[in-house]
């Protein structure tokens, strides 16, 4: 039974060494660090189960992340936590600047699905194709969505830069 | 990563930043999975033994990882020695399969004939190293080459430097080099009968992994001893086969495994904007040669035509801009792609037919790979299988034209009555 164990070894290392990264895409879903981490333990308890539906076919740090998805999603839906691009910031924790607020804006109004296209490629540094593969879409969806929300984010910079001015 | 990309991390960071704690406890996962006590005390015993673990393997190796040198007393798995002593005993894997691409087929416009595509995928293993090399192409163009090994280094070459990468190969594949005996030993892989494949007599090995929830059949010739087709099935359903067209085994350090030279498939960044609607002797200064199915087409009107923007970028080079244009028959409205998300649309709700036109084949509207893969002369490229929208996608009179229509027969129709725009 070598591929039973060197598969549950290779999940447990991926866990070890990506475990960050999973709980702070999972708390900008999920909004609490302490939900996101339960999420990011359910996720794995998850492929777990599952791994024997892992192909081979993408890399097994995509097929991870949709689980993590899946889990902080199930986690904001139970738990209705606060989203953390919809909070004021802080006193003396930021730097008000407009832009900022623009980014702020611009990601709490992104749809769910372009969100979490965002977090993937911002916070766990995943190209378009293992984006593509945690998501279940296909890699020419994530450049067109990313795309055509980086040119609303630009003209909604462009206006504001024209409005100060 | 430019500036503008910067500040969305930046912020996106110091809004949740990476938090500081390490990993959980792993054994809280394994509880959370279900699996069964034994197994989480074994997988403790094996990190706590693993140095005599180490040592015992030294010692067992060959018995293990090369059952082929132990000779051919071991007549429970006579068909899998036969096997591994047709393709030779070395630990370097070698093999060509060929599989159906999904359901990409070349459909001839005159006779309505199929011809499925096939990918051909060459690829190097390396037992020892686990190293991968694997080209994948199609119509002797290679659209996939990487060279993988287990972490850090030699990722593809977009690949995220911090993401790890763990190469791995079919399961069946990997069998000619890892042994089938360990296997059909252990109960998960075993004879289950003969049959015939492609006229060749053949008797059938069944490998079963994880959980008895898929399994791979692989069909060994009578003849020669090789494996000749493997297919995966899943709960009863064969989900993708493949012909292995040949394979062998090679000497420790051979293999081709440099480094590929040149990235094959780049990321491009699409866009569509400008959507305009025009009249139809319009599309012709916008895009001379364009191409429409006559004012109706199966008792749909010619209902829109529009005038867009098309960009392409890949990684490296500036972007592109040239025009498209769109015809809708039918339900439809200028500015919807359906099928492209990024667009929002939602599905028609009647029968339609959509012409999606430009000079090149631009990835907005056929979003599969495939920039080099023009259908012969009088034939269309589908790959839309039994999906709504239906697709298929040609090159008449220098126009790169993409029909999206509600069913494969109005895909067809259209494609065989193209003709120029006449006011």
């Amino acid at each position: 039974m070598k591929e039973k164990s060197t598969r549950l070894d290779d999940l447990e290392r991926l866990y070890r060494e990506r475990y960050p990264y999973f709980v702070q895409v999972a708390r900008a879903v999920v909004g609490n660090e302490a939900s996101a981490s339960d999420a990011v333990q359910d996720a794995f308890a998850q492929v777990i189960r599952k791994r024997s539906s892992f192909r081979g076919d993408g890399p097994l740090e995509a097929w991870v992340w949709r689980a993590v998805l899946n889990a902080a999603l199930a986690a904001q839906r139970r738990g209705g936590a606060l989203d953390p691009f919809e909070l004021a910031p802080e006193p003396g924790t930021n730097d008000p600047r407009d832009e900022d607020e623009e980014i702020r804006a611009w990601v709490a109004a992104l749809p769910e699905r372009q969100r979490l296209m965002v977090f993937l490629r911002y916070y766990a540094d995943l190209d378009y194709r293992a984006i593509a593969t945690a998501l279940g879409v296909e890699v020419g969806t994530i450049s067109a969505t990313l795309n055509a929300a980086h040119a609303a984010l630009r003209r909604s910079f462009s206006a504001a830069k024209e409005v100060s001015q | 990563m430019n500036g503008f990309e910067e500040k969305i991390e930046s912020f996106l960071v110091r809004t949740v930043p990476l938090p500081a704690s390490t990993a959980r406890d792993w054994e809280d996962v394994v509880r959370r999975s279900g699996m069964p006590a034994r197994r989480l005390k074994r997988a403790y015993l094996i990190r706590r033994l693993v140095p005599a673990f180490v040592i015992a393997v030294a010692f067992i190796a060959v018995g293990l990882i090369a059952p082929w040198q132990h000779g051919r007393s071991f007549t429970s798995s006579a068909v899998a020695e036969r096997a591994l002593v047709a393709i030779g005993d070395g630990p370097v894997l070698h093999a060509v399969v060929r599989t159906p691409d999904g359901g990409r087929t070349y459909v001839d416009l005159a006779t309505g004939q199929e011809t499925p595509q096939l990918v051909t995928t060459e690829v190097w293993y390396d037992k020892d190293r686990r190293f991968v090399h694997r080209q994948d192409g199609i119509n002797g163009h290679v659209f996939l080459d990487y060279l993988a090994k287990p972490f850090a280094s030699g990722k593809p070459k977009d690949w995220p430097e911090r993401m790890p990468y763990i190469p791995s190969l079919d399961p069946a594949l990997a069998g000619f080099v890892d042994g089938y005996r360990s296997a059909l030993e252990n109960g998960d892989a075993h004879v289950t009968g003969a049959g015939t494949v492609d006229g060749h007599d053949v008797t059938w090995i069944e490998l079963t992994f994880f959980g008895n929830e898929a399994t791979e059949r692989v069909a060994i010739d009578q003849a020669s001893s090789l494996p000749i087709r493997i297919e995966r099935v899943n709960k009863g359903k064969i989900e993708q086969d493949f012909d292995v067209v040949s394979i062998e085994t090679l000497p420790e350090g051979s293999g081709n495994f440099s480094k590929p030279e040149e990235d094959v498939s780049p990321t491009r960044w699409l866009g569509r904007d400008q959507v305009t609607t025009i009249s139809q002797e319009n599309a012709v200064q916008a895009l001379p040669g364009a191409l429409w199915v006559g004012k109706s087409i199966s008792a749909l009107e010619l209902s829109s035509v529009a005038r867009a923007r098309l960009m392409t970028q890949t990684n490296e080079s500036a972007s592109s801009y040239e025009t498209g244009i769109e015809l809708h028959y039918g339900d439809g409205s200028p500015g919807r792609i359906w099928g492209d998300e990024s667009t929002a649309s939602e599905k028609p709700k009647g029968s339609y037919v959509w012409l999606l036109e430009a000079t090149i084949s631009n990835p907005v509207y056929w979003t599969s790979r495939g920039l080099d893969e023009e259908p012969p002369a009088g034939s269309m490229l589908t790959d839309s299988g039994d999906r709504e929208p239906y697709d298929g996608f040609m090159v008449k009179d220098g126009i790169n034209i993409t029909i999206l229509a509600s069913s494969p027969e109005l895909v067809l129709a259209a494609a065989r009555v193209l003709t120029p725009i006449r006011p």
